[in-house]
């Protein structure tokens, strides 16, 4: 499965749910998360996403997360699901926030059971089970 | 140091020693030495690696009061036995990590 981005940065398509709360967001259709790399967790949101999958409501864990310059930030988690729709694909794990989040970011954790590969000169993100 | 004595394949013990011999020579405590590694590796592969199911959990003042195999399972747990989700605190089989990274460092800051 192949997605376009335009301004180089890779997104894929996502549907993030509580199943506790049987919250989903967004809750039609899906919301563009940003492959990033970098970030070795699954999904990292927005505090404005984490309380609309009311997540803000159960007791959380934290960890600490280390920037790229070397920066530790502290991270609020509850376990939750990570759906790709496309792909008919779920992961289960931490859906992580902290409040200098602005966009959602989907990290190696997400693609740990995926191929992915980004073609910069198609613009193109795919993403295929191994 | 620990002892473990093993009965294993006749050709997967071949290829190890082949691949021990070739690695590290054909000196003493070689083996040892690699089936260590071995061992090392296969503790910290990821539990899916090892054929091994993640368990979700809730927790309540320190107990487990439900488990399953996915949070959807864990998460009908907890309603059929009345709990409010939002009370229990939910925990993961999966090893976490100490820290997470958000971006690789490339520099090292100067000392």
């Amino acid at each position: 499965m192949s997605w376009s981005f335009a301004d180089l940065t890779a997104v894929v398509p996502v549907l993030l749910r509580n199943p506790f709360l049987d919250v989903s967001y967004p809750e039609r259709g899906v919301a563009l998360a940003i492959l990033d790399t970098g970030y070795d967790g699954l999904a990292l949101v927005p505090e404005s996403v984490f309380r609309a999958l009311r997540l803000n409501e159960h007791r959380a864990t934290s960890i600490i997360a280390t920037l790229a310059d070397g920066t530790k930030v502290p991270l609020t988690q509850v376990l939750g699901l990570l759906e790709i729709p496309d792909l008919e694909l779920i992961e289960e794990g931490n859906i992580e926030t902290n409040p200098g989040v602005s966009e959602i970011l989907v990290g190696m954790l997400a693609v740990r059971n995926l191929v992915a590969h980004i073609n910069g000169c198609s613009r193109t993100l795919s993403l295929e089970e191994c | 140091m620990g002892v473990i004595t093993l009965t294993i394949d006749d050709d997967l013990e071949t290829r190890f020693r082949r691949k021990v011999s070739r690695i590290f020579g054909a000196g003493r405590g070689t083996l040892g030495k690699a089936a260590e590694e071995s061992i090392r590796l296969w503790l910290e592969a990821p539990p899916e690696k090892r054929g091994e199911k993640i368990v979700y959990w809730a927790e309540l003042d320190g107990k487990k009061v439900a488990e399953d195999t996915s949070l959807v399972g864990l998460a009908d747990g907890l309603r059929k036995i009345g709990l409010d989700p939002r009370d229990v605190i939910l925990r993961s089989s999966e090893p976490q990590p100490k820290e997470r990274h958000l971006g690789f460092p490339t520099a090292r800051t100067p000392k």
